[in-house]
């Protein structure tokens, strides 16, 4: 690698930012890392960056990738793109595990469909190394961090759908706290999951049921029935455990029972003086459910709130019985989902509406 | 792929502590000692059997885990919590 990688990266970063500068972001938050992502642009290219050498070169390259994996992120956030309702109700649950202002929830939007993912490789570790080399040479800092989620453009506002995100967001939580990262670091003596196949199958297969306990905390067993339409009967493999193990892993930890998964998973969250994993959604009775008058859901706290993709696929799977049954396929799918997204907003609105009344927000 | 996701196993933050390291053993900058020497004695400690794995901090969760398993002996050998140019070398030959 020489300068004229980093003059390449930023020409094309050039290019970037002169395209997003009209973005509108929902929220400050977004805007004040936009403009220090290009404030730290603008400081590298003014630089003398022709003048870097050996690991200042991986340095600068490692710096710029970052900002172009923010820019991505935050192109496909903005105010009429974004899927609000389903981010606040990730910020919410997110709320339980971190502090919620040091990072922005942002999402990409694929073409693939199903292709729901969690983006990691920049840890608190990494981002702390940034801040401190940034702010040495180039007087300035990153404020956020961003979590970067990406869902299928086709099903931003599928609810049923989107209830993967919860299990996304599992994935950004076990990650954020080494959790399957120190489970094998116990069991194997190494910190590379890559080292074989049974550590690379081990490691994969403890994130998978990391990510699926945590979204069971908040939904219930709503992304199980996601994963029983999408995967059904699929066997191990090395990256994914059986759909049938994991429906049962989650079937355990719903039910109290012994559940070996989330035991290992509690004794590292312990250890590390993190919350446990438990269960953290207020059920709702379908058949008292406010769904049933083809109105949204009066939800009552965020227990209830997380509820609401149970509820709606509880009321998917026996649509062809219930009240929906006179509606066509393509109906039911609709209302159902209308039902969730309003649901949600209007919960949300109020929450925001309360507290603008309480002074607790100006 | 169902539920997918995409992690990356490349270890962005090895370039930030290459250049911490340089500076240490050429004396260059010393603000950040007390953080390596924080985080290498936290090694130490777990190598020794004296903290759990569990237990390691998240702010130098990758350089603690590389020490513990690609330092490990030297470890062992180590005595007190500040560190000097020697050890700084040994690890900084690991990491490049």
């Amino acid at each position: 690698m020489n300068y004229k990688t980093i003059e390449f990266l930023l020409l094309q970063l050039e290019e970037s930012f002169s395209k997003s500068r009209s973005n509108i972001y929902s929220e400050v938050k977004k805007e004040q890392h936009f403009r220090e992502l290009y404030q730290l642009f603008k400081s590298i290219r003014d630089s003398e960056y022709r003048r870097l050498r050996g690991n200042e070169l991986y340095v600068h390259f490692n710096i710029l990738t970052y900002i172009f994996k923010g820019l991505e992120y935050l192109d496909n956030s903005t105010l009429n793109v974004i899927p609000y309702e389903i981010v606040s109700c990730l910020e919410k649950a997110l709320s339980d595990w971190i502090r919620r202002e040091d990072f922005i929830v942002v999402t990409s939007l694929s073409n693939r469909n199903l292709d729901f993912y969690f983006e990691s490789g920049y840890s608190e570790e990494y981002f702390q190394g940034l801040n401190k080399y940034v702010s040495k040479f180039y007087g300035t800092t990153i404020t956020h961090r961003l979590i970067r989620i990406g869902l299928p453009k086709v099903l931003a506002r599928d609810y049923l759908s989107c209830v993967a995100l919860y299990h996304e967001l599992g994935h950004f939580v076990d990650n954020e706290l080494n959790i399957s990262k120190k489970l094998l670091l116990e069991t194997y003596k190494t910190d590379n999951p890559r080292k074989s196949p049974s550590t690379f199958m081990y490691y994969s297969h403890r994130t998978e049921y990391f990510a699926d306990l945590f979204a069971a905390q908040y939904i219930n067993d709503a992304s199980d029935s996601f994963l029983n339409y999408i995967a059904y009967d699929e066997p191990d493999s090395q990256t994914h455990p059986a759909t049938a193990k994991r429906t049962k892993v989650v079937q355990e930890f719903l039910s109290n029972q012994y559940c070996m998964e989330k035991n290992d998973f509690n004794k590292v969250l312990k250890a590390s003086g993190s919350p446990q994993l438990s269960l953290r959604h207020n059920s709702i009775d379908v058949s008292n459910s406010d769904f049933i008058d083809l109105v949204p859901q009066n939800l009552e706290n965020d227990g209830q709130l997380h509820y609401i993709f149970k509820l709606g696929w509880d009321i998917w799977k026996e649509s062809d019985d219930n009240f929906l049954k006179d509606f066509k396929s393509r109906q039911k799918h609709q209302i159902i989902n209308n039902l969730i997204e309003k649901s949600i907003s209007n919960y949300t609105i109020s929450a925001q509406w309360k507290k603008l009344n309480d002074g607790t927000i100006q | 792929m169902f539920l997918a996701k995409s992690t990356s196993y490349f270890q962005t933050q090895v370039p930030f502590y290459i250049k911490v390291l340089e500076n240490l053993i050429d004396n260059k900058d010393l603000d950040e000692k007390g953080g390596i020497d924080s985080a290498i004695f936290e090694a130490k400690e777990v190598a020794k059997g004296n903290k759990q794995v569990f237990s390691i901090g998240k702010e130098h969760y990758y350089f603690v885990t590389t020490l513990l398993t690609r330092y490990k002996d030297n470890l062992l050998d180590l005595e007190g919590n500040s560190f000097d140019e020697e050890t700084y070398s040994g690890i900084l030959e690991i990491l490049k």
